[in-house]
Order: C-alpha cells, then structure tokens, then sequence
C-alpha cells in the first residue's frame, strides 16, 4: 500500500516537472539582441538603410512637408547651393526622404553673432488626407534647452516619431505643437521612439561651424539635396 | 630470463604503439604559425617583411602627381613609374613588376598608402578607404557607404571625398597657433588666434606651434595632434561638432618642468557617460595614476577622437635636421589651405591605410628622401635585391667596381601550405533548447453581469412613459 502511494506520488511529480515547462523567455536577458539602429549612428544612415529595405522599390520621391520653430527670435534657412539665405523664424518646406538637409539657426537670444547648422534626417513620411500635407507637416521644434547644449559644444539628438494612436501617451501639445521628451544619457532615443511610434525624422544639433574650403562643403551639406519651398499665403 | 623477456614486451608495446600512431596520423603536430600581424595579411608572404628587410622608407614628399620629381634613387624611380599609372599597385604586390628590386609589401610606399593616395586622387581604386557599415558596399558606389567624415552620401555618392575633423582651439585666450601647410616643420600657415577653428584631414599627425601663450612669454612650444578616422560610433558626433583642443597652465606647467603631457580626447561609450557628464571627454596623463596609459584608458572607455602630445622640444633648432624643407616626409597637403600632415594617426580606423605601414613608420619622418646608412644601404654597400625581400651579396671586393652579374638564393623552408577548405560543415546546437508553451486549443468564456445594464445606454430607461390617464 505505501510501495503503491509513492509510485503515485513520484508518476504526480513527474508530470507536474513535465506540465510546468520553462519559459522560453527565462533564458533570454531582459534586453535581448543588438538594435539594427541606433540613433548615434552617422547622419543619414537609418534613412538610407531603410530606403533601401523598403518594400516600394523604387521609392517614389516625395517632398515631406516639415515647419521648423524655435524661440522667439530664432531663424531657420535651408542651404540652396551651398549658400544660406535671410532666414525666417516659421520656416516649412518640403524635404525628401531618405535626405540628411542641413540648416542653419541664426537670431538666437543671448548669444549674438552665434549661428548652429543642424542637419535633419528624413527617414519616414506621413500620410496626411489628400490636399491637406501642408496643413499637417512634420513639426520640428527646438527648444532653447537644445540650442544652449549645442552652444556647449554637446550633441543633442531628437527622434520626431508619429504617435501609435492605440498607444499613445495623453500628453498635453504646446503652444508649437508636441513637447520634446528628455531621455537619459545612457538610452538610445531612437530606440523609445521606436517604441512609442514610427519614426519619420532625426534632429541633430551640434557646434560645428561650415567649412572654407569650397572642397569640403559637399560633405558638409550632405550632397546638397534639393528641397521644396512652400509659401505660405498672404492673408 | 624473464626480465629479458619482459623487455622485448615493453619494446614490442612501444614499436607496435607507433606504428599505430603512424598508420592512423595521430602522430601530435607542432604547428608553426606565422606572428599574428602576418596572418592578418591577405596571404602568406604578401604583405609582411621577410627577416632582414630594409625598413620602410620615409613617406614620399608630396604624394601624389608631384613624385615623379623626386625621384632619384631606384627605387624612387620605380615609384614614379607607378604614379605616373605605367604600372599598377596589383603589378607591384606581386613582385613581378621589377625583377632586379622586387619591392613587395614592406618596402612598398606605394601599396602602404594606396588608399589615402586613391582618396586623393578622387578616383575609385583598390583600397576603398573607409567601407563604413559594409565592405561589400565597394568604394563610391554610393548608396550606404559611410565615408570617414561620417557624413553619409546617399544618392551622389562622391568618390575622392576628403573626411575632415574640426578642431576648435579654446584655451587659453589670445594664444597663436601655427601649422604646415607646405612642407613639415615650416609652420607656414596664417596663425590662428585662440579661440578659433580649423579643418584637419582625418588620420593624420599634425605638428603645431604654439606661440603668444598668455602669461608664458617667449614660450614656444610644438604639439603633435594626432586626429583618428571616424567611425561609426564617432561620425554622427563629428560630422556635427568640432574636437575641443585645450592647453591649460597645468599642462604647460608640466612641460616646462620636463614632462611630457599626453591628452586624450574620446567620445565615451554610453555606459560610461553618467547622466551629468555628456559629450565628449579628456583623460590626461599627468592627472592619471601611475603606470595606466591614458591612450588604452580612453580607448576603453570609448572612441578616441585626437591625441594630443606635448613636450618642450624645440622642433625649429637649428641643426635638428626637422625644420624648412618643403615638403620633406610629409604625406602631402590634400587639399590647398588645409593642413597637412607629416604622418598617418596610429589609431585604429577605418579607412586607414591598412597594411604594414600602418602604425610602423620607423624612419624619421622628415628626411628628404634616401638618405645613405639612414633609409638606404651604407655609400658602398650592396644594393642587389632577391625577389624574397631579403638583401643581396655585395659586390666582392669592396671599393671596386660593381662585378657581380648573378646570384642563387635556393630556399630550404620547410613548408606544409594546406589547401583551402572546399565544404565547410557547422553544426549548432542551443543549450539549453527550445521549449515553448502549449499553444491555446480552447477557450471558455463565460460573461456575467451582476447589474442587469442600461438597454441601449438610453437614459432614463428606469423612467419610461407612462399612460396618462
């Protein structure tokens, strides 16, 4: 009889150990795998990659509409040729996909004379209704936070990401549309935007200042992309 | 008796044992491999020096179109042969291109600097300097290559594109600083006022002068720069921000007292940049403990960026056999108004020259082409060439005139040169396996409402119309 009960018991612990399988997830660390992208990578690189991964193949060319804004004062002017012109302080245009554009941001407040040549790195467009793209472009927002880091001589990177609305975070907008999330040191933005949404563009900000050397500018301004102005109408 | 017998045993067991270990070659081999600089070379032989080798000669001055002129020796000869595209970089690395000198891989100034001389001459050639995230992208052909500068050409895809990093001078105020523009040691540039800024080519050695150093007066003194290529950790930072050079009075405090400074400047690896410290950071070597080297120190904890060197040698003393030649063992200057290095960065990178000389320039940078018993035999020493890179005999007697028509080298190396592994077989296996949960094959679902819910979400429902009597 008790033979009989701990042939029972011992077939019952067999199956539980059996039934009880590992999960395969036990095994993985918490953060598995390497990241195809990360956002300290060259400029232009995600863009390019990601053009070339596309299942549209070729892909249609189109002038993604984007609107820069920063502090009160500020100017943005896209380079045509090499060259910069006077600069407005609500500045839209359209910008290619899979382009890295370099831009000037002049009029910044307490620091007179200084001038910062971001680039931004059209990797993804959005979908606006018909007719209605320059309504709704990419809003490029630099905040005076940024432009000071920059000033510093630090890199600051921006991933501008379209919202999941299934998971989107109830934020409230500010007066120039979305407010930029800080993310420390050590965790890759385009890893959270990629998380939170889709990512159709990359912001970067430094110090460096244009080359004189005529041989370099090429360089500089990534192959001179063309771009399209939009006017905006008189009222 | 028996021990004799016991004897044969044993010798029998011990020839029976070998016979064995032959018959099935489980004889235990002792390879003996190449140094493991060698074995990175693209095949036995090609690229690394033989025993006794001449070292490589001084970088020739101007690279480019303009060695032709310098040519006077045989072997610069053969190097203007070569840059005038009489022969190609291919002919010269198989040794059949000159019987007499075979000048293959380490006394090749040609196939050392091939790719910084194809970036120059704009064209796409052998070495592709920098492939950036994928070598099979090839050189120029546009689309993702990453050239060096880690700006990212994407449609026009420029060969011949020179990567620069910007340098900004910040401290001290109000100091000059000087660097070459024609020749190595000669300081020839405008002098840039503290602050200020100036492109440098990636991957080159820069000798600066540093004069009007506030509260030093009369001091002069004469770093080296030592500026890395990008890579795809540092060319988003460099393609967007200037390398901060900065001397402060505790450097030249230590310089004038004899020591020698070495500042490294690096991108930190995002596990090293605490949430305070962003951007780039400097180790220097006189504020590090003992005996850590602040080159290997920054290279672990991230990207080197530029090495700076300072000492209080006076490069411009007359006699120091360093200063006024135009362009004496420089790398030539790129571009005109750039600076130009005396030498290639020692720091890994790509788009390095890759190859022996990388990293190994033995000869003082700035002699003037072959100089007797520095980089060139002895005056009156043999200069017979083997194709094996190893010295000739001399011409027997000494002083006389040069008689001897032919030698025999026979080599007696053994050698076992297995053939290339035609099928490769891999089998993988993860431990622990795969085990995944039992996928769902029914699913009960029971609602219940504990409050019956509002018919149609119609309000007022508890109230409805009533007869009016």
């Amino acid at each position: 009889m008790l033979r009989r009960s701990l042939l029972l018991l011992l077939v019952a612990c067999c199956v539980s150990s059996i039934a009880k399988a590992a999960d395969p997830s036990d095994y993985l660390p918490r953060r598995s795998g390497h990241s195809l992208y990360a956002g300290d990578m060259p400029a232009g690189v995600i863009a390019s990659t990601r053009q070339a991964m596309s299942y549209r193949q070729p892909v249609q060319p189109y002038f993604q509409p984007v609107r820069f804004h920063g502090p009160e004062g500020v100017r943005f002017s896209l380079a045509q040729y090499g060259t910069f012109g006077e600069g407005e302080s609500d500045l839209m245009a359209g910008l290619m996909i899979g382009k890295v554009y370099r831009f000037r941001v002049s009029g910044i407040p307490r620091a007179e004379g200084a001038e910062l040549y971001p680039t931004i790195e059209m990797v993804d467009r959005t979908y606006p209704p018909p007719g209605l793209a320059t309504t709704y472009p990419i809003p490029v927002n630099l905040d005076e936070d940024d432009i000071l880091a920059a000033l510093e001589g630090r890199l600051v990177t921006r991933v501008i990401y379209l919202e999941d609305p299934q998971t989107a975070t109830p934020l409230a907008e500010g007066p120039n549309g979305p407010v930029a999330i800080d993310v420390p040191e050590y965790q890759d933005p385009l890893e959270i935007a990629d998380l939170r949404g889709r990512t159709v563009a990359i912001l970067r900000i430094g110090s460096l200042a244009p080359p004189r050397a005529e041989v370099l500018k090429s360089q500089f301004f990534f192959g001179h992309p063309s771009w399209a102005p939009i006017f905006k109408p008189n009222p | 008796m028996t021990g004799e017998k016991m004897k044969r045993i044993v010798t029998h067991l011990a020839l029976t044992a070998t016979m064995a270990m032959i018959a099935t070659g489980c004889v235990p081999v002792r390879h003996n491999m190449p140094p493991e600089q060698r074995m990175m070379q693209p095949g036995p032989g090609v690229g690394g020096p033989g025993p006794g080798v001449l070292g490589p000669p001084a970088y020739n001055p101007m690279m480019g179109a303009a060695a032709a002129d310098t040519s006077t020796s045989g072997l610069a000869a053969n190097e203007s042969e070569t840059a005038d595209g009489k022969m190609s970089i291919s002919d010269l690395a198989t040794g059949d291109s000159n019987p007499e000198i075979s000048l293959v891989g380490y006394d090749q100034v040609e196939a050392q600097t091939a790719g910084f001389r194809q970036l120059l001459k704009g064209g796409a050639g052998a070495d592709c300097g920098c492939g950036g995230h994928g070598d099979s992208a090839g050189c120029g052909s546009g689309g993702q290559v990453i050239p060096p500068g880690g700006g990212v050409m994407m449609t026009s895809g420029m060969p011949g594109m020179i990567s620069t990093a910007q340098v900004t001078f910040g401290s001290p105020d109000g100091m000059h600083v000087r660097y070459d523009i024609s020749g190595s040691g000669m300081f020839d540039s405008e002098p840039l006022v503290v602050p200020a800024r100036q492109n440098f080519p990636q991957g080159g050695l820069y000798r600066l002068k540093l004069t009007n150093i506030p509260s030093r007066p009369g001091v002069e003194l004469y770093p080296t720069v030592e500026l890395a290529y990008a890579n795809p950790r540092t060319g988003a930072y460099l393609a967007h921000n200037s390398v901060p050079l900065q001397f402060s009075e505790e450097d030249f405090d230590q310089v004038l007292t004899g020591n020698f400074v070495t500042k490294v400047i690096y991108l930190p690896d995002p596990e090293f940049q605490g949430p305070a410290i962003a951007g780039i950071d400097t180790l220097v070597s006189t504020r590090l403990d003992p005996g850590i080297d602040p080159i290997v120190e920054a290279d672990r904890r991230g990207s080197i960026l530029a090495i700076i060197r300072l000492g209080d040698k006076d490069i411009e003393m007359a006699g120091g056999g360093m200063a006024g030649i135009a362009g004496a063992g420089m790398m030539g200057a790129p571009i005109a108004g750039l600076p130009a290095p005396f030498a290639p960065a020692m720091t890994d990178g790509c788009g390095s020259p890759a190859g022996p000389g990388a990293g190994k320039v033995g000869a003082p940078p700035s002699l003037p082409g072959m100089v007797a018993g520095v980089n060139a035999p002895q005056y009156g020493m043999p200069y017979t060439g083997t194709p094996i890179g190893l010295p000739g005999p001399p011409h027997i007697p000494l002083g006389a005139p040069a008689g001897l028509k032919s030698h025999t080298i026979r080599n007696h190396t053994h050698m076992h040169m297995p053939r290339p592994v035609e099928d490769l077989r891999i089998d993988v296996r993860q431990q622990p396996g795969m085990s995944y949960p039992n996928p769902v094959s029914r699913i009960r679902v029971t609602e219940q409402n504990i409050h019956p819910g509002v018919p149609n979400a119609s309000p007022g429902y508890e109230h409805p119309s009533q007869r009016v009597y």
